[in-house]
């Protein structure tokens, strides 16, 4: 029976909930370090609405910490990042959950309770935020998850569903208050291919229907041309690269270009190339023998 | 020279690091009470099925260990205890040795140790779980308070389950006190009772009830804090586990041993019985 429900899926609404004209993310001189590790280093930059923004850059360049900085759930060392114009380290509790209503986070591990089946875990943002009567939570709660076509799966428990339902089922969540902003950490992380294009379009097409601003951080190269409108790249704790995923392919930065080639010498250093991991175990007459050698 | 000043330092860091878990463990537990308080009026904070759920789980299911452990405790007890009593006096007096030793100190004692590692290890694995998994992060970033949503009917339940296990492993001991004495000492009910009475009184065992109130809060604070801390991976869950149930089984006892004497100094000064 409830296969042949037919359920409208929500109109076009390019005006979100944002209510200034300005960016829908502004970060000013943020830094942040871990003991003598600076991981951020004086980053500022501005996200338009309704783009989607690709943060990419090799593992251990401060891209989580990047996304842990921006939805609030660390404190920078200095600097700030405004949601909306709202700052989302305001000592105000009341302003740090305006400024979550408006942002929608799908985590890399998805991050579903437990505890809850899957419609409960999409309705848990609504009842927090709402008053609204429990049938109409259910309807959105089923809108939302036929959205990103799990509207089979409502009353199962994250630990029976595969990897990618739990990302979708994560992503229904994330986007349950129509949020003008969503993150997405690693969405692709641990996916098929089939599962991974799934996802892409899942946030790719909110993001031209709803007006919404989607924030990627991956390494997925395919996914990086099939849905960003800027791709960022983060090395060192800065931008090294901001442009169109059109002009990442083109570009001439070493860094840019040994990333997307997957090459493992180049600035951007291996855990231990094997040039050093010879010369470390045979001996510099390695490295000799091997440049005589014609 | 430079060792000193090196050791001096370190120490201070370390101080510095104690007192800083230590305010932010106040700041876990108040928000915990503020919240558990506070969920009993607004429904938004936590479920209030959360709630029963947690006192099945915490309360009704510990019955069967409750019962089973308080019951040979007390016949173990008198079993022990008997023999040397009757070779200084009369073996009847075992009555009120168990009755006043069971309600005052062994009971909630005993009671909140077998709570701690049922319920209090249970605590910190499941949330330290979460925490690893992102799922508390998740609710931070939903705008629901984690302490409030995770912690509020956890600490609710224990503070009202605790004391009602307290009470079914005082009565079950007494049971077993009971039994013992008269079919393997042939004490007559009637003396059992009589002694009894003498020498047990109300306040016993309210003090013993006040007393497993405040283990039940050290347990889920401690408990729920560790879980609530824990970073990196499931290996670190065990670990925190482990720490929680140690810390947990300190700070009982050695509350039992403050609280001991603060009754004591009391009972001096006539304000207790």
């Amino acid at each position: 029976m409830s296969g042949n429900v037919r359920i409208e899926l929500p109109q076009a609404r390019k005006d979100s909930h944002l209510r200034s004209g300005g960016p829908a993310i502004t970060v000013r001189n943020l830094d942040k370090s871990y003991d003598d590790n600076h991981v951020l280093d004086d980053l500022s930059f501005d996200f338009e609405r309704g783009k989607v923004y690709v943060i990419m850059g090799p593992s251990g360049c401060g891209k989580s910490t990047l996304l842990r900085q921006m939805i609030g759930a660390e404190h920078p060392d200095a600097g700030e990042v405004l949601i909306d114009g709202i700052d989302i380290h305001s000592n105000s509790r009341r302003l740090r959950d305006e400024a979550r209503r408006k942002f929608g986070v799908l985590f890399q591990s998805s991050a579903l309770l437990n505890g809850l089946t899957v419609a409960e875990n999409v309705a848990l943002p609504i009842q927090r935020h709402t008053d609204l009567p429990q049938s109409t939570i259910d309807l959105m709660v089923k809108l939302k998850l036929e959205l990103v076509g799990m509207g089979n799966a409502l009353d199962k428990y994250p630990y029976e569903i595969s990897g990618g339902m739990k990302k979708r089922a994560g992503l229904a969540r994330a986007i349950a208050l129509d949020p003008a902003i969503v993150f997405y950490d690693e969405p692709s992380a641990g996916l098929d291919p089939v599962m991974i294009g799934v996802i892409d379009k899942l946030i790719k097409d909110p993001t031209s229907k709803l007006g919404i601003t989607s924030v990627v951080i991956t390494h997925e190269m395919p996914s990086i041309f099939r849905i960003a409108d800027e791709v960022l790249m983060l090395w060192n704790g800065r931008f090294v690269f901001r442009g169109t995923p059109e002009a990442l392919r083109n570009s001439t930065d070493p860094l840019v270009r040994q990333f997307l080639k997957g090459d493992p010498e180049g600035p951007i250093g291996a855990p231990r190339q094997l040039s050093e991991l010879s010369e470390r175990l045979i001996g510099p007459s390695a490295r000799d023998a091997r440049s005589a050698t014609p | 020279m430079a060792a000193p000043t090196k050791l001096i330092s370190d120490l201070g860091a370390l101080v510095n690091r104690y007192i800083e878990v230590l305010g932010a463990a106040v700041k876990f537990g108040g928000a915990a009470i503020w919240y558990g308080v506070r969920g009993i009026f607004n429904r938004r904070i936590y479920p209030r099925h959360d709630l029963i759920v947690h006192m099945d789980y915490t309360g009704a299911r510990s019955t069967p260990i409750m019962v089973l452990l308080g019951f040979l405790v007390g016949a173990s007890l008198v079993i022990q205890t008997t023999p040397s009593i009757a070779r200084y006096g009369p073996a009847e007096l075992v009555a009120g040795v168990v009755g006043v030793s069971v309600l005052r100190t062994l009971g909630p004692l005993l009671a909140a140790i077998i709570f701690a590692g049922r319920v209090g290890a249970g605590f910190t694995a499941e949330l330290g779980t979460m925490a690893v998994s992102e799922e508390i992060l998740a609710l931070d970033t939903m705008g629901i308070h984690p302490v409030g949503y995770l912690v509020a009917p956890r600490f609710l339940a224990a503070v009202l389950m605790l004391p009602a296990c307290t009470v079914l492993f005082d009565l079950s001991a007494l049971i077993g006190g009971y039994l013992a004495g008269t079919m393997q000492f042939n004490i007559s009910h009637e003396s059992w009772m009589d002694v009894t009475k003498q020498f047990v009184n109300l306040s016993n065992f309210t003090f013993g009830l006040a007393k497993s109130v405040v283990f039940a809060i050290i347990i889920t604070l401690v408990c729920c804090y560790k879980g609530f801390t824990v970073r990196g991976s499931g290996m670190e869950v065990g670990r925190a586990t482990m720490q929680a149930i140690v810390i947990s089984l300190i700070l009982i006892i050695f509350s039992d041993f403050v609280m001991s004497m603060v009754y004591n100094f009391l009972s001096k000064l006539g304000i207790v019985e």
